[in-house]
C-alpha cells in the first residue's frame, strides 16, 4: 500500500492526541453536555414532528372538505371533462402547503435509522398514505362543517377568514342539491342555498349509477347552465350525509365557457 | 469490555474510559481521515475535533446501538464540514440515488472478489474521486464496515450505499485505465 507522503502515520501522533484530549477534559476546557439537553432536543423534534403531522392531517382533510363541498370530488366519473373539472376544483395552494409539510416531516425523521435506511420514496409515500387516510377520517367528522358554520356566523376570529373564502369554493358546472320533482326529461334540483332550478337530461347525459332518482334524493349534477336550466352532462346520486356534513352547495352561476359541450 | 460498556462508563463521568475508547479508535479515524481528506494537512486536527465532539455529546449516545457507527458519524460530519469550507460548495447536495429503490448486490461476495485489487487501485486513484463515492469505498474496503453501518454513518439508504460503491469502483477503474496504471 502506498500512502501519500504527507499522510504517513506518525506513531507518536495518536499518543499526543489522546493526551491532549484527556488533558482538555480533565482541565474542564471540554465539558459533556448534560443528558437533559439531548432529551429536550429529542422531545422538541418529536413535538415538531407531531405538530407537522397534525397540521398535515388538518390541511389534507380541509382539501377533502373543499372537494366534497364544491362537488368536485364526485365528477371524475363523468369522463375527461369531469376529470378536468375535478382538477380545476382542487385547491392547489393547499396541496403545495401539504407537500411542504411532507418535506418538513421528512427532514425531521430522516436522522432516524428507520427513515434513512430505506429510499426516500418509501418514507414520502408512507407519510402521504398516512396523511391521506388520516385526512379522510378527519374529513368524515363534523370538525370542518362546524368550523365552517362558526366562520359563517363570524364566531371564528382567525381561521374564520380561511373558511369564509374557501379556496376552490366554486367549481364551474358542478351543482349539488336535492331532487324535488322528477319528469321524463329531467328533474328539479333544490340547492341548499338559492332558488330551485331545472336539470335537463339528454340522450348523451352520463348516468353512471342509472336514472332511478326519486324526490328527496341528493345528487351532483355536472352540466352547462342556460338561464334557469342546467343541461346535464352527468348526474349521480351521492350519500346525503356528505351534503349535511359539508355545508350548503351553490346554485347556478355565470358560466365561463371553457368546458362547453356542443348541444345535442 | 465492549465499546458500548466503555461509552456507558464515560456517560457516568469516567474520563479514563474515554481514553480507552480513543486508544481503540485513534488509528482507525486517522486512517479514515487521511484517505477521505486526501491532501488536507489538518486531517489530524479534525480527528481530534471529532473526539472532542464525541466527548461533549456522549450523553446522546444510545448504548443499545453500535458505538463505532456513532463515532464514525461524528467524524463524517467533521470531515464534510472541512471539505465544504475548502471547496465552498455543497459536498452532498440532494442526491436522486437516495429517492428510488435499487437492487442490493451481495456484499460479501463483492468484497471477497475485489478487495485486493481494489485496495491497490484505490491508493492510486481515490483522491480523484468525488467525496460522495470516495467515502463509501473507504468505509467498505478499508474500515470494513457493512452496508448497514455505512448507511447509518452517511444517513443514506442501504441500497444507495451499493449504488455508490459500484459507481465509485467503475470510476476508479476507468480512471486507472485512462492513466495507464496497473495494480500489479
Amino acid at each position: 500500500m502506498t500512502d501519500h507522503p504527507s499522510h504517513r502515520e506518525s506513531p507518536e501522533a495518536p499518543q499526543k492526541m489522546r493526551e491532549k484530549v484527556l488533558a482538555a477534559i480533565k482541565r474542564g476546557d471540554v465539558t459533556m453536555r448534560p443528558k437533559w439537553h439531548f432529551v429536550l432536543r429529542a422531545a422538541l423534534m418529536l413535538m415538531g414532528s407531531v405538530f407537522a403531522f397534525l397540521a398535515l392531517l388538518y390541511v389534507v382533510s380541509f382539501i377533502l372538505f373543499v372537494l366534497w363541498r364544491t362537488g368536485a370530488w364526485f365528477v371524475p366519473v363523468f369522463g375527461m371533462r369531469g376529470i378536468l373539472a375535478f382538477l380545476l376544483g382542487i385547491p392547489w395552494m393547499l396541496v403545495f402547503v401539504s407537500l411542504a409539510l411532507v418535506i418538513i416531516l421528512e427532514l425531521l425523521v430522516k436522522h432516524y435509522a428507520f427513515a434513512h435506511r430505506k429510499p426516500l420514496l418509501y418514507s414520502v409515500l408512507g407519510i402521504t398514505a398516512f396523511a391521506f387516510a388520516g385526512g379522510l377520517i378527519v374529513a368524515k367528522t363534523t370538525i370542518h362543517p362546524w368550523l365552517y358554520q362558526q366562520a359563517m356566523e363570524h364566531r371564528l376570529p382567525v381561521a374564520g377568514q380561511f373558511y369564509e373564502h374557501l379556496p376552490g369554493g366554486r367549481v364551474d358546472m358542478v351543482y349539488r342539491g336535492s331532487v324535488t320533482s322528477v319528469a321524463t326529461s329531467g328533474f328539479i334540483l333544490a340547492p341548499h342555498r338559492g332558488e330551485p332550478f331545472g336539470v335537463y337530461l339528454t340522450a348523451t347525459t352520463s348516468l353512471p349509477y342509472g336514472f332511478d332518482f326519486v324526490e328527496g334524493d341528493t345528487v351532483v349534477v355536472f352540466g352547462e347552465p342556460d338561464g334557469d336550466l342546467v343541461h346535464a352532462i352527468g348526474v349521480r346520486e351521492i350519500d346525503p350525509d356528505d351534503i349535511d356534513r359539508s355545508g350548503p352547495p351553490d346554485g347556478p352561476r355565470p358560466f365561463r365557457g371553457f368546458l362547453l359541450l356542443p348541444r345535442p | 469490555m465492549t465499546d458500548e460498556d466503555l461509552a456507558r462508563s464515560v456517560q457516568r463521568g469516567d474520563a479514563d474510559a474515554f481514553g480507552t475508547l480513543m486508544e481503540r479508535y485513534e488509528a482507525k479515524l486517522a486512517r479514515y481521515a487521511r484517505r477521505f481528506l486526501f491532501g488536507q494537512s489538518d486531517a489530524e486536527d479534525m480527528v481530534q475535533d471529532a473526539f472532542l465532539k464525541a466527548y461533549m455529546n456522549i450523553q446522546s449516545f444510545d448504548a443499545g446501538r453500535k458505538f463505532s457507527s456513532w463515532l464514525y458519524r461524528i467524524a463524517h460530519n467533521e470531515f464534510i464540514t472541512a471539505l465544504r469550507k475548502r471547496t465552498r460548495q455543497p459536498i452532498f447536495s440532494f442526491d436522486p440515488d437516495t429517492i428510488f429503490p435499487h437492487p442490493l448486490s451481495s456484499e460479501t461476495a463483492d468484497r471477497d472478489a475485489n478487495i485486493a485489487e481494489l485496495r491497490a487501485l484505490m491508493d492510486r486513484g481515490l483522491g480523484a474521486l468525488h467525496p460522495k463515492y470516495r467515502e463509501p469505498l473507504i468505509l467498505y474496503y478499508f474500515e470494513e464496515k457493512d452496508y448497514r453501518e455505512i448507511a447509518d454513518i452517511l444517513e443514506i439508504p442501504v441500497a444507495t450505499v451499493g449504488v455508490r460503491l459500484n459507481r465509485g469502483r467503475a470510476m476508479l477503474k476507468a480512471r486507472i485505465h485512462d492513466h495507464g496504471y496497473s495494480h500489479d
